[in-house]
């Protein structure tokens, strides 16, 4: 059996009559980059302070390394969370920062020191021992943060939005820096977040939460090509969904005149299914006689971004769709009446 | 109609050299706070130090200038006026540190405890500057003074035979009502400094593995050490000069230095000794808030509140 670093059993968070999390369970595999992801208020950050414990679950137990935490004070805890706000002691210096876990555990002071300089080596800060935390740009405060949490050698590294208020282009550089400390560490972390760009480009499994359930648990490539369900097509792939009926192979949708040709999929429902099609699976104009569906529409909106175009086209009476058509030197009018088509192998149909 | 333009320009000019010259516009700024300064501080300021090394006997001035005052005040009775002094150094001492400590716990209280309602709390502890000074340390001798409600009871439930004196009248009486008047005075600095402490900051101190007193030791006293010691400035300091409560609730045992430099420009013509006892006290004062100045740069001070 593999091992586990943490684990939920059908864990329920009340606050007062609000459920923040609701009967939610999964288990993160040592060493994993694990993210929780959905849009705020979805739960994500109160499964993270459970964790954590700052917060006590109402009802279900946690596990962390194979113990029961739900009655561990957070000083106690095998993990170490690393704040939104970063959190730096401002009236300490980047070493009394990152040495005051240590501190804490009563460590000898060589082996504080040979720590923290090996963390900034690991962090890409050497030499920044004496800084003052007001000295510090964003990013850099963010690796002190992280080196902080670090220190004692967590087993889990529990992170709540950490790149949320650093520019685009800092952004990116973190998220790589993010995955190579975490790689050389070896520490399982637990991402937080509600940009599925982030979770897809860091986290080897990704649960995705809506209004305190979690709806999906899987590897990004499962969440992007099989969501199970239309919100996950959604805020995973961007998927246009579409509502309706499906049967064998058959999805049925009011008022558009004929069929969407599908593979074979299941669903909990067929009254209630949705049909997923990624926008850049969508041709545009010719060339489209071997495919499954061909449908009439109608350029309304059209966005030139460089090496794609993105549509926006109206299908039937009222099916709006979002196409990415790469550029070929020409762009469509708004207005114009166009042909758009897939295969069946480009729709997904999942609940609805 | 000439002599008007001819004004007008001269004004405009003026103006004009004003918006130039910075340094200028400040100095023009500054006019009525600086006049204020120089007529009510600077100006009395400098005359008792000029009295303090002069001679006055009843009838005039003598033309004899030296340090003959300040040699008495050091040597003068014994030293009895030395012991003055350092009895005074030690009340304001122990009514800044007590006070400190109660206003700490109380701003700590409703910063950290309180949710709802804390700015309630606060103007509750307004209420004790509604009344006057003098009318709230007679309103603690109604309470334990010698007639007061404490020996009532005391006598009454049988614990003393007659009333004690011991309550009021000494140092002790003195220290407590200056205590009690002043420490709901200076939560408001500590509070400001302890509300600014970001609370994501405990929680990362205690996800390190602080417990809740190395928390409190590490994190929220260094944090709020500015406005530790902006209450310190603003209780020691006028403590140090203090005569009011010590002449109602201090007795003979009591007195402080404030006492001698007040009695000493009452009635006798002792102008320069009261004069050099108050250079003595300015001093003390100087330099005490320097040296707390060099354990924190004003600057931070200024910063962090």
């Amino acid at each position: 059996m593999e091992e586990k670093d943490v684990k939920f059993e059908s864990v329920t968070k009340k606050f007062g009559d609000f459920v923040a999390v609701d009967d939610i369970s999964f288990a993160v595999k040592k060493g994993e980059f694990f993210s929780l992801l959905g849009p705020s208020g979805c739960g994500k950050t109160t499964a993270l302070r459970m964790t954590a414990g700052f917060e006590k679950p109402t009802t279900g137990t946690i596990y962390i390394g194979g113990e029961v935490v739900n009655e561990v004070p957070p000083f106690e805890r095998a993990c170490n969370l690393f704040f939104q706000k970063v959190a730096l002691f401002p009236h300490l210096n980047v070493y009394e920062n990152i040495a005051f876990g240590l501190k804490m555990q009563k460590q000898p002071k060589p082996e504080i020191d040979k720590r923290v300089k090996e963390l900034l080596d690991v962090t890409g800060l050497p030499g920044f021992e004496k800084r003052k935390i007001k000295e510090l740009s964003g990013g850099e405060g963010q690796r002190v943060g992280i080196a902080r949490a670090l220190a004692r050698r967590p087993r889990v590294l529990l992170l709540d939005e950490p790149l949320g208020p650093l520019d685009l282009k800092l952004r990116e550089e973190m998220m790589i820096e993010l995955k190579r400390i975490q790689k050389v560490v070896g520490t399982t972390f637990i991402y937080v977040t509600h940009d599925q760009g982030e979770a897809i480009t860091m986290s080897d499994e990704i649960a995705v939460m809506l209004k305190g359930k979690l709806l999906q648990v899987g590897s990004p490539d499962e969440l992007y090509n099989k969501p199970r369900t239309a919100f996950v097509a959604e805020f995973i792939g961007r998927s246009n969904v579409i509502q309706g009926k499906y049967h064998d192979g058959k999805f049925n949708v009011d008022n558009l005149g004929k069929s969407i040709i599908t593979g074979p999929h299941k669903v909990t429902d067929e009254n209630y299914a949705a049909a997923c099609i990624k926008p850049q699976r969508i041709s545009i104009g010719e060339n489209l006689e071997n495919l499954d569906n061909i449908f009439d529409a109608e350029i309304k909106e059209a966005y030139f971004q460089g090496s794609e175009v993105n549509y926006k086209v109206l299908m039937g009476s009222n099916l709006k769709l979002s196409i990415f058509d790469h550029y070929r030197g020409k762009i469509y009018d708004m207005g114009q009446k166009v042909k758009i088509g897939w295969g069946r192998e480009d729709v997904w149909v999942t609940d609805g | 109609m000439g002599n008007r333009r001819v004004k007008m320009s001269i004004f405009k000019k003026i103006v004009s050299l004003i918006r130039k010259r910075e340094g200028l516009t400040i100095a023009f700024q500054l006019t009525p706070s600086m006049f204020w300064i120089l007529a009510f501080l600077v100006i009395p300021l400098a005359f008792i130090t000029v009295y303090s090394f002069g001679v006055m006997r009843a009838g005039g001035w003598i033309p004899e200038w030296g340090f003959q005052n300040y040699v008495r005040l050091f040597t003068g009775l014994d030293g009895m006026y030395f012991k003055l002094l350092l009895r005074s150094v030690g009340i304001a001492a122990l009514v800044t540190v007590c006070s400190v400590a109660i206003a700490y716990s109380l701003a700590y209280f409703i910063s950290f405890r309180v949710e709802k309602y804390k700015y309630t709390w606060l103007i509750l502890l307004m209420g004790p500057f509604f009344i006057s000074w003098v009318i709230l340390v007679l309103g603690w001798r109604l309470v334990i003074g010698y007639s007061g409600l404490l020996n009532y009871a005391l006598v009454q439930v049988g614990l003393l035979s007659e009333p004690t004196r011991a309550t009021w009248g000494n140092w002790g009486a003195v220290v407590l009502v200056l205590v009690m008047g002043w420490a709901p005075w200076i939560v408001f600095p500590i509070f400001v400094s302890l509300e600014k402490i970001d609370k994501s900051l405990l929680e990362a101190a205690a996800d390190l593995g602080a417990n809740p007193i190395k928390r409190f030791l590490r994190i929220t006293l260094p944090l709020s050490s500015p406005g530790l010691l902006v209450a310190t400035f603003f209780i020691l300091l006028p403590i140090f000069g203090e005569f009011v409560t010590p002449a109602l609730a201090g007795g003979s045992g009591g007195m402080m230095y404030g006492n001698l430099i007040e009695s000493s420009f009452m009635g006798w013509p002792r102008w320069p000794f009261g004069s050099a006892a108050s250079v003595t006290l300015m001093i003390l004062a100087l330099i005490i808030a320097t040296a707390l100045l060099r354990v924190v740069r004003l600057e931070t001070l200024m910063e962090s509140l």
